[in-house]
């Protein structure tokens, strides 16, 4: 059985920021935003800090953590990005908003079936979930060839879609805790003199030992590189 | 061609350096990350720009196709900034530097492969260390400059412990330091190097010598000149240890030696200290960390480079155990208790056991110990080996030995047949054992069924016997081949005639090595390959025989101990043009001829276990 973990990825003007989400927990954005309107045009009931199985959505990025399941709340996980459906995953961005609604209800699923649902889609062997993590296109053509509740779409075997039609996504309402549930977590590198400065001021004696604890959990090089470290890790 | 756009993350205004993952466009616009392999359109790539995930470079990097799907890394160096020399890559040292470019005041440098980039991210901290080191401590902005340098190694045990000791809030710093190093091997060093960095100037280390050979109190001048003199040979051998644990060091033009600053009235107490006045910080450094290592190798911790370095051990013997009545014992650096001195002589054979026994071609060269001791040398490239004439590991008189008693001009410097046998302990150092030697007559004929291996230092070849005849007065003939023998015999003329026969046993070697009924007597303790060898190695790993040279370097330096030039690997090429070539139409790939790939065949043969680094590389 692979070992999964989510991923979450943002980015930050300010240090401080980050250390906020890392020894606290992330929390949506308090301003409009487009994942705000996505969530307003699906009819998402919350809005919601979002991860992403095995990677990150984007393909590159700022900052990211990893996180183990275990620890983590009850969500809601999709085996596509949510926010593509509104505007790049086809045929799906070509339906009505409501249509977009219904379909996204009947693919998710609580994060307490992850085990189950991963069974179905990637799988668990290997090189299935090796597969997975590589990006590459599943072998179904939808959710539907898995799932009967699920309306057709040729999701995954739309030849413009990519990696976001078939991530396994999981959405956190309100918020997401991050310290308990941490791993590892990496940024660009040119941040780093800001982390050391940050870590240095902390005199909170209650803060400094989740500072601290938050400091070894650092990979260097970057997400790209934290994903690559991880990647063997969730093969095991 | 392909071209390098971008790389991952921010890269602030006010930050001297920043590297990542590349952001490669590929010949149908796509753009792919060059450590996760994921692709995005062009499209996505300026909204990750926009939001800040991406740094999109001034100009893009061109890049050879073959390198498309390495992981590589990009460095950017803001050319304008002061002490931004410190971070650019020795070009002809550094393997795995793949492209480069100049865009305005920004530099860039794009690295073949993680490996590539944490040589060179090491190098740039040993740099910044010994820079910062060598200054005075209350120079303005060297916190600065070791910020600047774990940019690029955020876990140098040498620049977080340099970033203590110049923080104005060391408690939380320390903190912190110990923090990021928890999960790291440099913990350790960085403790050690702390350690010696607050170090105050009374600290000092004392070697303390009772009854035997300072009974009554004092030492013997001859004897204290015996004791220091071995002491500083020790501290000679261990300065490659302490270099290859702090790199910073590896700058330092020369180590200091261990200061001697008291000897305790009517005792052999010898204490010595770590501070000079007026001496830059990097001397108290190197004085400490030097010492400290000494503590431990009389602690019984032996480099593992030096358990079977004769001259290194009796010298210890010669410190640890002056006689058999000397007690020693050491006082540790900041400690008030004496402690005793572990150390285990190698010079029991019945601890020992025996490895191979060898019959080859050798001659004297030398005796001492009114001829109890002969030194014989089997190989141009090989050190003597010292061996008793008195007995032999069964302590049995060596056969034929007592002619060297009688009359040694008859063997020194002449063609001997030799049966050594060698014995080797738990910690893999050896000795050499003499069990019978002699000299040929006119007319006469041995075999010779050991030869010196031409592949691998201190290895014995065992092909097809050899059949050495002695032809006239002066000559002898093997293989098919001939040399002279001056008569009598000169040290030059001895040398000139075992390089003549160690080209003879080469060809033999290289000529029959791939049989299937050969084998190597190997060595009792395997050195690294040579810089060619490692080169050779490398090439024959590969299906078709050929690299791209900084690939080349990179793999190279991940089977070496040091870092192979750039120049260094052109002047292999150059010199060695029978075992590699540089291709015709492509001056960046390298070939192996297949002279070369039979060498490093027969190396795989000898030293199997290399196969496993190079599965890695």
């Amino acid at each position: 059985m692979p070992n999964p973990l989510w991923f979450h990825a943002f980015s930050r003007e300010a240090i401080t920021d980050y250390f906020d989400v890392l020894c606290t927990s992330a929390r949506p954005a308090p301003h409009m935003t487009t994942t705000k309107q996505c969530e307003l045009d699906l009819g998402v009931a919350s809005t919601s800090v979002y991860c992403y199985l095995g990677r990150t959505l984007e393909e590159f990025g700022d900052f990211a953590v990893a996180l183990r399941p275990t620890p983590l709340p009850d969500a809601m996980m999709t085996p596509f990005d949510s926010g593509g459906l509104i505007a790049n995953i086809r045929p799906i961005c070509s339906w009505s908003n409501v249509e977009k609604s219904a379909y996204l209800t009947a693919c998710s699923w609580s994060t307490v079936e992850l085990r189950n649902l991963l069974q179905q889609y990637p799988g668990i062997t290997p090189e299935e979930f090796r597969r997975y993590l590589d990006g590459e296109r599943p072998l179904h053509p939808g959710p539907h060839a898995l799932w009967g509740t699920v309306p057709e779409a040729m999701i995954w075997s739309e030849i413009s879609n990519t990696w976001r039609a078939w991530a396994w996504e999981g959405r956190w309402a309100n918020e997401l805790p991050i310290h308990a549930a941490l791993v590892a977590w990496s940024c660009a590198p040119a941040r780093y003199a800001s982390i050391l400065a940050y870590a240095d001021a902390v005199s909170d004696p209650a803060l400094q030992p989740l500072v601290d604890r938050t400091l070894s959990l650092y990979v260097p090089g970057g997400v790209a590189h934290l994903l690559d470290r991880l990647k063997q890790e969730q093969l095991r | 061609m392909t071209q390098i756009i971008g790389l991952e993350g921010r890269w602030p205004d006010d930050v001297l350096v920043a590297w990542g993952a590349a952001a490669l466009l590929l010949d149908d616009g796509m753009i792919r990350n060059t450590i996760t392999g994921a692709v995005l359109p062009q499209s996505d790539w300026h909204r990750l720009i926009q939001h800040g995930h991406a740094y999109s470079l001034p100009e893009p990097i061109p890049i050879r196709l073959e390198y498309t799907y390495k992981k590589m890394l990009v460095v950017g160096i803001r050319g304008d900034r002061k002490s931004h020399d410190l971070f650019l890559p020795d070009t002809g040292r550094t393997g795995g530097i793949v492209a480069s470019k100049r865009s305005r005041r920004l530099l860039f440098y794009v690295f073949m492969d993680r490996d590539s980039f944490d040589s060179y991210s090491g190098e740039v901290a040993a740099s910044i260390a010994w820079n910062v080191l060598k200054q005075k401590p209350d120079e303005p902005n060297l916190l600065e400059l070791v910020t600047a340098g774990l940019l690029i190694a955020p876990i140098d045990a040498q620049l977080h412990a340099l970033r203590v000791v110049l923080s104005t809030n060391r408690e939380r710093t320390l903190a912190v330091a110990r923090a990021i190093l928890s999960k790291s091997t440099g913990i350790q060093l960085f403790e050690g190097l702390l350690r010696a960095l607050d170090a105050d100037q009374d600290v000092d280390y004392w070697i303390n010598y009772h009854d035997g050979i300072a009974e009554g109190g004092g030492l013997d001048v001859d004897t204290a000149v015996k004791q220091l003199g071995a002491l500083s040979k020790i501290q000679k051998r261990l300065i490659p240890i302490l270099q290859s644990l702090y790199p910073f060091l590896q700058s330092e033009e020369s180590i200091p030696s261990y200061r001697l600053r008291q000897l305790k009235a009517a005792s052999a107490d010898l204490g010595f200290g770590v501070s000079l006045e007026g001496r830059p910080l990097i001397d108290r450094v190197a004085r400490y960390l030097e010492i400290q290592l000494l503590q431990e190798v009389l602690r019984g911790n032996l480099p593992k480079e030096l358990t079977d370095d004769r001259e290194f051990l009796e010298d210890l013997h010669q410190l640890c155990r002056p006689s058999p009545e000397t007690t020693v014992r050491q006082r540790p650096l900041q400690k008030s208790e004496d402690e005793a001195v572990v150390f285990e002589p190698f010079d029991e054979p019945t601890t020992a056991r025996h490895d191979t026994t060898i019959r080859a071609l050798c001659y004297i060269e030398g005796a001492y110990k009114q001829l109890r001791r002969i030194e014989v040398r089997l190989g141009p490239e090989m050190g003597a080996i010292v061996v008793s004439t008195e007995k032999t590991a069964n302590d049995s008189t060596p056969a034929g030995a007592h002619l060297i008693q009688q009359d040694p001009s008859r063997f020194l410097f002449r063609p001997s047949l030799v049966y050594l046998d060698r014995y080797v302990d738990d910690q893999s150092r050896y000795r050499w054992y003499l069990s019978s030697i002699d000299v040929l007559s006119e007319g006469e004929s041995v075999e010779i069924v050991d030869t010196p291996s031409a592949i691998v230092s201190g290895a014995f070849f065992r092909g097809p016997v050899m059949r050495l005849e002695k032809t006239g007065l002066t000559e002898y003939a093997v293989g098919g081949a001939t040399f002279q023998v001056a008569d009598p015999p000169t040290p030059a003329g001895a040398r000139q005639w075992l390089q003549r026969f160690s080209q003879i046993s080469a060809r033999h070697e290289l000529e029959h090595g791939l049989l299937d009924d050969v084998s190597w007597c190997p060595p009792a303790k395997v050195r690294p390959p040579s810089a060619l060898m490692r080169i050779l190695l490398v090439l024959n790993h590969t299906a078709d025989g050929r690299l791209l040279l900084p690939e080349l370097i990179s793999r190279v330096n991940r089977i070496a101990e040091a870092h192979v030039r750039r120049g260094n690997t052109r002047r292999e090429l150059k010199n060695n043009p029978e075992l590699v070539t540089i291709d015709m139409e492509d001056d960046e790939v390298i070939c192996i001829t297949d002279l070369g790939r039979r060498h490093a065949q027969i190396y795989l043969r000898i030293v199997p276990e290399i196969a496993g680094d190079l599965a890695s590389t």
